[in-house]
């Protein structure tokens, strides 16, 4: 009985040292929170749009400077994007709900063929306004580093809400969003 | 006695075996990374975009893009020798950097945002590039001392730069950080 007490301190000694081991081989760093999609975001500064200036699918072009006193929603997206695919059908019916009510659509597609968009947007019955950004200064200037990338410009020209990632353009946040931003003089 | 011995140089071995873990071995093999691949530029312009607000900051990608767009603001008062916005801007910069660095901690050449979107990725070499013209500018304006301790830090992260991601553009911002603050070491 009394070797075992007497083992005890070398035991203890032992278990320390195993525990130094282990404190100093492990990582107490805190978890790296990985370049997630963040969602809806609202600008608490919000900023005034770039300018650019683009064509459209006909090859007519349109200048986003025309559109202030308007609210317009600017995609980024490209076809090979799966997540752009998968938000398509809700963006879609946004479009159908909202654009006769005044807000402006553009999906923007950065170094794309007209002719493959096309026949994408035939295939999946997408009529929403596309434009051609050949060189992707829209993108740059915006600073698109993901698709898709949405942003919520306001009758004063200020880009107030974005959007990174897939979405649902459906549900009640962006409806009050869109609503909101229509209200606004 | 014998097992005194024994107890004793088993601790001395864990002791030693804990303190090399902790260090991560130099790839002084491998050749840098060339300076036309890795720049300053490059990342500047690979941020451009709508400027990051600080309460905007979500996650660490804002806080990457922040952190540069504030380097490119305090680059241009830099060149044209206005030293106190200089100085405020690489200050925000570093803020947003720091932020950062608590989220990822390792440079990295090309680092994947998502599929099809890579950036050239250096918190680190930001920060130290940021410290060391904060200490040309602490030295232009007759402070020593902070020249001295700006230019501690640059090399410290200029060190963990390299650790993680060995490149021209950083092998050349030690030496000229080392050139700085070396004869005055002395």
């Amino acid at each position: 009985m009394r070797g075992r007490w007497k083992r005890l301190p070398r035991i203890l000694v032992a278990l320390a040292c195993a525990g130094t081991l282990w404190f100093a081989g492990a990582d107490f760093s805190p978890a790296p929170k990985a370049f997630g999609q963040s969602g809806f975001q609202r600008y608490t500064r919000p900023q005034a749009v770039p300018g650019f200036s683009i064509t459209d699918l006909q090859g007519k072009q349109v200048d986003i400077r025309e559109h202030r006193g308007q609210v317009l929603l600017l995609n980024f997206w490209a076809t090979w994007c799966p997540n752009c695919r998968q938000e398509g059908p809700s963006l879609q019916k946004l479009y159908n709900q909202y654009q006769s009510r005044g807000l402006i659509f553009y999906r923007i597609s950065s170094k794309e063929k007209p002719e493959t968009i096309k026949q994408f947007l035939e295939k999946e019955s997408l009529n929403v306004p596309v434009l051609i950004d050949k060189t992707g200064q829209a993108e740059r200037l915006f600073g698109v580093w993901v698709h898709p990338t949405t942003y919520l410009v306001n009758r004063q020209a200020l880009v107030c809400y974005r959007s990174m990632g897939v979405f649902d353009w459906t549900t009640l946040q962006a409806t009050s969003i869109v609503d909101q931003l229509l209200k606004e003089r | 006695m014998k097992e005194k011995l024994f107890f004793f140089f088993l601790i001395v071995a864990l002791l030693v075996s804990a303190g090399c873990g902790g260090v991560t071995p130099l790839t002084g093999e491998s050749p840098p990374l060339p300076v036309q691949k890795a720049n300053l530029q490059r990342v500047l312009e690979e941020n451009e975009g709508l400027e990051i607000a600080w309460e905007d900051g979500k996650d660490a990608r804002d806080f990457y893009r922040g952190g540069v767009q504030q380097k490119a603001k305090a680059e241009k008062k830099f060149q044209e020798k206005a030293y106190p916005q200089a100085m405020k801007s690489y200050q925000a910069s570093n803020d947003f950097l720091t932020r950062m660095l608590q989220f990822m901690n390792e440079d990295c050449a090309s680092y994947t945002l998502y599929e099809g979107t890579d950036i050239l990725f250096f918190p680190n070499l930001l920060m130290a590039d940021n410290y060391l013209k904060m200490g040309i500018i602490a030295r232009a304006t007759g402070q020593e001392g902070a020249a001295t301790r700006n230019w501690k830090k640059a090399q410290d992260f200029s060190y963990k730069s390299l650790l993680s991601e060995r490149t021209e553009w950083g092998l050349s911002l030690e030496q000229e950080i080392l050139s700085l603050s070396g004869p005055k070491k002395k």
